[in-house]
């Protein structure tokens, strides 16, 4: 699907190419608040654990017998390095974060947009699902939940489909709203270059 | 006449931890002499003895009455003009608002809502007299939005609420070996995938057959729950159970089976399961961030680095050293005694001689 962006910068760039192909048009709303914090999300580079990176306050337990220990077992020449298909843990959570969630939040908030993806659009709740943990009773608990959940969603879901349909509709008409009105400020300040 | 002095909440929920707080605040109220009630936004199917309806409470308000507002997340327009209409007393309770950054990819409506919350911290300050938080960490939040008048009132620790019967099919199939436990919604400023990374070295390096327990609901959450699960997957990794939101039963049986309390959230403003894990005996070790060092209060691990092989030695170390173990225990029960109903009291009723009721 090609994505569709409109008033681009470098941060909407970084957004949308992380964001992989299924999410389709993404519309950026300026943010009106100040930016939150910087977050930090990336764990990749091993923390300096020369400095103390424990604390325990008790006079029976001294803290560096205990560093010591741990020390001594990171370093142990039989340990071998921990490793899944060539890569280290941290290294896949990040990349799978990136692949699944998107950009860090500390990037999103950087760019102090309010980004809306056509994922957004779909209100269909697709995820409910019924369980049972009592072993005579549950199942017969499981029924009456399953039907009941069937009957609500035999009268929701065509008008949440519905409105999803809609949300896809309005998203759609507002890029392209938006669209015109930039190339349209472009064509006044065109004229009103031409015109001094 | 008995002064009344209420309290608000959008909803209260049974289980819930600001439900938790604000039953026994009314219940420390009412012994302490005064009238109270709990108006809701949304009305519960609960507690009618202990509810009432802000159409309700609009009908009796009188400038003499107090009205606190437990704040959690953001409120609706409905009850921010309410407020404004209320001619009592109003209080603030900060719970806290997870900045709403935390949600971005995750969920835009939470990521709204808190964004919103946070930005209705300025505009309650003129509707209201003082702003009480949590935590030290909390009332600086509203110091650093203007706020004068500002206490810390903790979350009080009831043990009458926790106390039960445990789930005994839990306990059978997983009492032995060794569990490793976080309790809190599944919500990315938890940072669960470093519990999970921590786990993984845990697994690999110290005991092959531990086991780790996520106990929380992720409603809402379910793009993130996606990825937790996913990432288990990818690092092969068994063992790992996420329990969703679970009965009373459960939730007792998984604290009890439970070895470590292992927290590397990123944002608490109080950190509730910290108190829990001090009730059941758990030791704990949490990463050093927001309020969680000032819950802990100098119990427990407090990690500043997150080197997730070291994490699982030190982990390791508290399992199998019953010495160093039991001094961390010794130290979570002395700091839980901070949080009982009978340490919270004197605290309350030094916030309300401030309003001068």
């Amino acid at each position: 699907m090609v994505q569709k962006q409109i008033g681009i910068n470098l941060c909407h760039l970084t957004q949308m190419s992380l964001f992989g192909p299924t999410n389709g048009t993404a519309l950026m709303f300026p943010s009106l608040d100040k930016p939150a914090p910087m977050l930090n999300r990336q764990t990749l580079k091993r923390p300096d654990m020369s400095e103390q990176w424990f604390e325990i306050t008790s006079p029976n337990i001294t803290v560096q017998d205990i560093e010591n220990k741990i020390s001594r077992k990171l370093a142990a020449p039989n340990r071998p390095p921990a490793l899944v298909n060539g890569q280290s843990p941290e290294t896949i959570a990040a990349s799978l974060w990136a692949e699944m969630i998107g950009p860090a939040p500390a990037d999103a908030v950087e760019s102090q947009v309010w980004p809306l993806h056509l994922r957004d659009c779909d209100v269909v709740p697709r995820s409910y699902v019924i369980d049972w943990q009592i072993p005579i009773l549950g199942p017969l608990n499981a029924l009456v939940r399953r039907i009941i959940n069937a009957e609500l969603r035999r009268y929701l879901l065509p008008a949440l489909e519905k409105q999803s349909y809609l949300n896809r509709q309005l998203l759609r008409a507002l890029a392209d709203l938006r669209e015109e009105n930039n190339r349209l400020r472009q064509e006044i300040e065109r004229l009103q270059n031409g015109q001094k | 006449m008995t002064l009344r002095i209420d309290q608000f909440h959008t909803n209260v929920s049974p289980g819930s931890s600001i439900t938790n707080q604000i039953l026994n605040l009314q219940d420390m109220l009412r012994g302490m002499g005064y009238h109270s009630r709990i108006v809701c936004e949304q009305m519960p199917d609960r507690f009618p003895e202990r509810i009432e309806s802000m159409a309700a409470y609009t009908r009796r308000a009188s400038a003499a009455d107090v009205l606190l507002l437990h704040f959690s997340l953001n409120y609706s327009q409905t009850v921010m003009d309410w407020l404004k209409a209320l001619p009592c007393r109003k209080v603030l309770i900060y719970h806290n608002i997870t900045p709403h950054a935390w949600f971005a990819g995750i969920n835009n409506v939470y990521w709204e809502a808190a964004r919103t919350g946070r930005a209705q911290l300025s505009q309650l300050r003129p509707l209201v007299q003082a702003g009480w938080g949590d935590s030290a960490y909390n009332c600086r939040e509203l110091q650093a939005n203007n706020w004068e008048q500002t206490g810390v009132l903790p979350i009080i620790f009831n043990p009458a609420r926790v106390k039960g019967r445990a789930e005994r099919k839990i306990l059978k199939r997983w009492q032995k070996g060794v569990n490793i436990l976080f309790v809190g919604r599944i919500s990315p400023n938890k940072r669960l995938e470093d519990v999970i990374l921590s786990f993984y070295y845990f697994k690999q390096f110290v005991n092959a057959e531990a086991r780790l327990f996520l106990m929380g609901a992720a409603g809402g959450m379910e793009r993130y729950l996606n990825y937790l699960q996913t990432l288990v997957q990818r690092l092969a990794l068994r063992d790992v159970f996420f329990t969703g939101h679970t009965l009373p039963k459960d939730w007792r049986a998984y604290y009890q089976i439970a070895d470590i309390y292992l927290s590397m959230s990123e944002h608490e403003g109080f950190g509730i399961p910290l108190l829990e894990s001090m009730y059941f005996e758990v030791p704990i070790i949490a990463y050093k961030a927001a309020a969680i060092p000032e819950t802990l209060g100098g119990s427990g691990i407090l990690i500043s680095k997150k080197n997730f092989a070291a994490i699982a030695e030190l982990m390791g170390l508290v399992v199998e050293d019953h010495a160093l173990r039991a001094e961390i225990i010794a130290g979570q029960n002395r700091r839980l005694q901070d949080f009982m109903p009978s340490a919270v009291k004197p605290r309350l009723e030094g916030l309300l001689n401030q309003l001068d009721l």
